[in-house]
């Protein structure tokens, strides 16, 4: 059985520090607000290719929760040698055999947005980033810096003013909108679609 | 102590309580707290869910222990003094959890007698300790009242004066030396002593001078939390004992010990000794039980009652580590390995897949892996690791 008192506890310390820690945890909309499913939000640490971004990772609390690590995995896309590039999973030991009962979710979050700027090539999960990142360190950079920019660049102008950014690129403002609408209002993929199309 | 007053909106909570009697596992005030080696804290529950396998871990500093120790009376007498509103809801809720689960924790014993039952109802679970808490008896009974309505809204030194009138220094001497308390350390059996006074190089195992039960977790170090609350209530005293601990014994021998000792496990020649994962033993505490194991039969306690070989045959008259009701004319049964499955009533809910198979249970080497690093850690370390 979760600790819920705790969780409950826990969000509450989290969500009070935002402006200092830029670290968030929600609950899943889609999840009936289960205390169970959460999203946690880190920013990508400074100079590294992550800066700037904004990474939503889901969280699922295990029955055994704080005495079994909770389940954390990037639901936002990111190219970094411990990170599955295609399932997100993260390779960190905290959240596996060193799990300790006094850590929490903002200390996991705050862990995880270590390894952001710390990658261990040497114990990877996804091969092929850490393959790239021990032999082609700018290539990898830049990878991950473009994936960075379309995936986890978090937006936060209004829709007005991603029209208006778009418009100053150049597009007609119908196109613009219609093609804002059918991305779901994202202005990277809006902008990626323009130029293809 | 900047931090006291920084958080204090509590959860259901309308008493606010200093971050340091928060427990670190359950993140809400310290109920029945244990302290463990390393001189960290959680609650009995907290500490309890949280031991795993063959040796637990410090959920704060990793520090392995193999015994769970009984709780701090003392520690449990001051938080209960100091935040009698919150300790209070908070035994209504561990008492619904224990009520669900079946499985109680020990009823601490009333050392207030002459009090009137009527107020917070937590009195009745005051305990003795050792032999000094029943002369604070008139003292508790006049401060009291102020205590549970001035502790919500007082400032830090405020707090500190009515501190120092609510608690008598009586109550913090070291059994041994008969004096305040000087860097505390908590045994296995619950009972506080200074450091200098545990530490004797002869002794590999320290022994209580209250109760006589060994400690068996290893090298204890100083209780940090119990440290500065003795700093802060009686500063003149404590800086006292300071002076003249130190000009007695300049070296501490704190590292001498082992982090684990290696005393409590028999090898047996030829096989391995059973390991009873999930099942400790009532009376050291040797969690989980290695080596023969025995169960109660009379006992009708969910937790069920076991002793380890080496309890079971000095045949001790002590409480067990729940709310046990085990008599000395109980009749216990040798557990092999092969009851293991059917018996898991000591064993937390969180790692029900582990102990299924005897295989998984490799060589045991307790001490071994464990001993060597963290006996040498110094007490700087030791001191900021809290």
């Amino acid at each position: 059985m979760v600790d819920f008192a705790r969780v409950q506890k826990e969000l509450h310390e989290c969500n009070k520090d935002i402006e200092v820690s830029g670290i968030s945890i929600k609950l899943k909309e889609d999840n009936n607000n289960s205390l169970t499913h959460l999203t946690g939000t880190i920013p990508g640490p400074l100079a590294t290719p992550y800066e700037g971004g904004n990474f939503n990772i889901d969280i699922v609390l295990p029955d055994g929760y704080p005495f079994e690590p909770p389940r954390m995995q990037f639901a936002t896309k990111v190219w970094h040698p411990n990170i599955s590039s295609q399932s997100g999973a993260i390779c960190l030991d905290i959240l596996k055999d060193q799990w300790s009962p006094a850590l929490t979710l903002k200390t996991a979050l705050l862990s995880v947005q270590a390894l952001l700027s710390a990658p261990e090539p040497d114990d990877p999960q996804d091969a092929v980033v850490a393959q790239q990142y021990l032999r082609d360190y700018q290539t990898f950079a830049a990878t991950a810096r473009y994936w960075t920019e379309t995936f986890a660049r978090s937006s936060t102008l209004g829709i007005e003013d991603k029209v208006k950014k778009l418009v100053e690129m150049g597009f007609p403002e119908a196109q613009v909108r219609s093609t804002l609408e059918s991305v779901g209002g994202d202005e990277n993929m809006a902008l990626e679609k323009l130029c293809s199309g | 102590m900047e931090k006291q007053h920084e958080t204090p909106a509590r959860v259901e909570t309308d008493e606010e309580f200093s971050d340091e009697f928060q427990c670190c596992v359950c993140l809400d005030l310290l109920y029945k707290p244990v302290v463990l080696a390393c001189g960290h804290i959680s609650c009995f529950w907290c500490v309890f869910r949280a031991m795993k396998g063959e040796v637990s871990h410090c959920p704060v500093c990793r520090h392995p222990y193999n015994h769970f120790p009984r709780i701090c009376q003392l520690l449990h007498f001051v938080v209960l003094k100091l935040y009698p509103k919150a300790y209070k809801i908070k035994e209504q809720q561990v008492i619904e959890q224990e009520k669900k689960s079946k499985k109680f924790s020990p009823q601490l014993d009333n050392c207030f007698r002459s009090e009137s039952s009527e107020g917070l109802s937590m009195r009745s679970d005051l305990p003795p300790h050792s032999a000094t808490c029943s002369c604070n008896k008139a003292n508790f009974e006049g401060t009291e009242k102020m205590a549970s309505v001035e502790y919500t809204t007082l400032g830090g030194i405020c707090n500190k004066q009515k501190n120092s009138q609510q608690f008598l220094v009586t109550d913090f001497h070291c059994p041994a030396c008969k004096e305040l308390l000087y860097r505390p350390v908590v045994l296995n059996c619950g009972h506080v002593f200074c450091e200098v006074c545990i530490n004797n190089p002869n002794d590999r195992v320290p022994i209580c001078q209250v109760c006589q039960s060994a400690h068996r977790n290893g090298c204890p170090k100083v209780c940090l939390l119990l440290k500065q609350f003795l700093e802060e209530q009686f500063s003149e005293k404590y800086a006292l004992r300071k002076e003249n601990v130190c000009s007695i014994q300049p070296s501490n021998n704190a590292a001498k010990l082992p982090s684990i000792s290696t005393s409590p496990y028999p090898r047996l020649s030829g096989r391995r000794p059973e390991v009873h994962i999930g099942v400790g033993c009532d009376y050291c505490g040797m969690f989980p039980i290695i080596g023969e194991r025995y169960r109660c039969k009379d006992c009708k306690e969910k937790m069920g009652f076991d002793l380890c070989g080496g309890c079971y045959n000095i045949s001790a008259k002590l409480p067990g580590r729940f709310n046990q009701q085990h008599m000395l004319e109980h009749k216990l049964e040798n557990v092999g390995q092969l009851h293991l499955v059917a018996n898991l009533a000591w064993r937390p809910e969180t790692d029900e897949n582990e102990s299924d198979s005897p295989d998984d249970m490799g060589g045991f080497s307790p001490s071994a892996s464990h001993s060597s690093d963290d006996s040498s850690v110094n007490q700087e370390d030791a001191d900021s690791s809290i």
